[in-house]
């Protein structure tokens, strides 16, 4: 330790720029990165949320790989834990791998090939989040645009169901309501239109706040596709909003020349769904017929959006894919992970780059109890702390590079900033070194 | 349904900036657990159920039950409860997806009453879904 910080007194700081953020869907890429010897000192641009991931990297680490749960763990080598990770793997009749979230498009890849060679089931993130607009996806198809095309053209800016001021930070002055577009220049020139269930801090920043009641998003966006269609309402409020606010918004709607629907998890967690999300892909659908607009899902975890892109290249299907029957397979409310979790119909559950234990439902995950449980993480999360298996990874984006995707799907190469602590692979290595031994292509 | 001292309210989870920050400090940290322990109300809400803000409430929903602190928040509707994202309320979240893949994370009807007992702890949450052994 003595000879570590004297080295790092003695290191000249250097800066990184353009370094894409790792913490949520907006993948900002314009970090700057003071590092002295191998730690990270500073970080510049970053909104709260992904300054804490930066300068907080090393607390709580998980430093060896571990066999055994919660406070039995012991520590154990890297090939020890590969060796049983392999055994448990080969004894497993229908594992799942799950999470995929914040790690590379190159390890996701590799996850995909470890499904289909054990004939498991595979699923990520999305399923907590824009899963449901997935499927309105698949049904309707999404009418949609960069990020650059919204700062550069968008006069009305609507979020609906989501809050960037707590969730996304930057989204506002990157890419939208602030941002100094090439043809819109900041926020003069915008409106902007928050509809939600509770006066968020973003629908402070709104030129008009709308607030529905719970569960009637479906209601108010058919209302609203009537409107902008010159129908008239027969009552006088849909959602617990009066119709004279709803015309107020469909009006400006109609008058923008470019707008823009982002839309978050208020549409896809709440009753209706994907069938909310439909009815909002619906109305940009008629709106288009009278002016220019589009609809983007706040997408959440880093590179969520990109193991949907990396499953839909290698299987056809961008989430919850099934190859127990030698093929992939796709069938929401089956081979999902809550789904399969809850039935209890998994015998190992992997886990990469994602926390579970604290982020499904608790029924679902209660069938961890019954089962091992491989964990690959940078952390000591919970999910980590009750695996029977967890090995420490490289932080993507930090310590290793990869391919990521933005929540528009735009592709950005992550950096490597730091050295990974000694003895501690990418999640790439790892997921190759067990790949290798379960007999799967690579 | 809702007597004095007990009310049925829509159970709203989502990310706040404080679960947001602390969540990638450590999950076993004081910092995170009170960040997904405390919920907000409407001080109407509040004020029925009979607790002082900052007081402790129980959520129970048909999967489970946890108690929380309970703040104050006009930003809030009435009949709405806001909670981050995280183990607490997930103990409360339907396993079903009804075809979809994915929970009711929002909109869940929930009854919350006063309580006597300390706030849920995370890391007995963790160590009860996955068993020590």
């Amino acid at each position: 330790m003595i000879a570590s910080s004297i080295i790092e007194e003695e290191a000249v700081e250097r800066t990184v720029e353009d370094v894409v953020c790792t913490f949520c869907g907006c993948c900002c890429d314009d970090l700057i990165v003071s590092v002295k010897g191998n730690r990270i000192v500073d970080v510049r641009n970053a909104c709260a949320l992904g300054l804490s991931k930066f300068l907080h990297m090393n607390e709580n680490r998980l430093l060896k790989p571990k066999i055994g749960r919660s406070t039995s763990a012991k520590d154990v080598s890297l090939s020890e834990a590969v060796d049983v990770v392999v055994d448990l793997l080969k004894n497993s009749c229908y594992p799942l791998f799950y999470g995929w979230a914040c790690t590379s498009c190159e390890a996701i890849l590799l996850g995909l090939d470890l499904a289909e060679a054990l004939g498991g089931a595979v699923d990520n993130t999305s399923i907590v989040c824009h899963g449901p607009t997935i499927l309105a996806g698949q049904e309707l198809g999404l009418i949609t645009a960069t990020l650059g095309q919204i700062k550069n053209r968008a006069d009305l800016i609507i979020y609906w169901g989501c809050n960037p001021v707590e969730a996304h930070p930057r989204h506002m002055a990157r890419y939208s309501v602030y941002a100094r577009g090439r043809f819109i220049e900041g926020r003069r020139m915008r409106k902007v239109v928050v509809v939600d269930v509770r006066r968020t801090p973003t629908a402070r920043v709104a030129d008009l706040f709308i607030e529905i009641k719970p569960g009637y998003d479906y209601e108010v966006l058919s209302a609203l596709k009537m409107l902008v269609r010159d129908l008239d309402l027969e009552v006088d409020e849909v959602g617990g909003v009066a119709v004279s606010k709803l015309e107020e918004l469909a009006d400006m709607m109609v008058e923008a020349r470019f707008g823009v629907l982002f839309f978050g998890t208020g549409l896809t967690m709440s009753r209706g769904k994907d069938k909310n999300v439909e009815a909002a892909i619906e109305l940009v659908r008629y709106l288009n017929f009278k002016t220019k607009f589009v609809l983007i899902p706040m997408r959440g975890h880093f590179n969520v959006t990109g193991a949907n892109e990396v499953f839909t290249w290698r299987t056809g299907y961008p989430v919850s894919v099934d190859f127990s029957q030698g093929y992939p397979r796709y069938l929401p409310g089956e081979t999902t992970a809550v789904d399969i979790l809850r039935r209890g119909e998994c015998d190992l559950f992997f886990v990469v780059a994602s926390d579970p234990v604290s982020h499904l439902p608790r029924r679902a995950v209660e069938h961890l109890n019954n089962i091992p449980v491989v964990a690959l993480d940078p952390k000591i999360t919970p999910t980590v702390y009750i695996s029977d298996v967890a090995i420490p990874v490289a932080y993507t984006g930090i310590e290793v590079e990869g391919s990521v995707y933005r929540m528009d799907t735009v592709p950005l190469r992550a950096k490597k900033i730091v050295d990974p602590p000694q003895g501690i692979l990418s999640d790439v290595d790892v997921l190759k070194m067990i790949l290798e031994r379960v007999g799967g292509r690579m | 349904m809702s007597g004095k001292g007990r009310l049925k309210v829509v159970l709203i989870t989502g990310r706040s900036v404080k679960q947001g920050v602390s969540k990638d400090v450590s999950k076993f940290f004081d910092e995170y657990s009170e960040a997904i322990t405390t919920c907000e109300m409407n001080p109407a809400d509040i004020e029925v159920i009979g607790v002082p803000n900052g007081g402790y409430i129980d959520i129970v929903s048909p999967y489970g039950s946890i108690t929380v602190q309970v703040k104050s928040s006009s930003d809030i509707p009435r009949g709405v409860l806001f909670i981050p994202y995280g183990i607490a309320v997930n103990t409360l979240i339907p396993p079903d997806t009804e075809g979809t893949g994915i929970p009711r994370s929002k909109g869940l009807e929930v009854f919350v009453t006063p309580s006597n007992k300390r706030v849920s702890d995370v890391r007995s949450l963790i160590e009860s879904i996955g068993g020590v052994r």
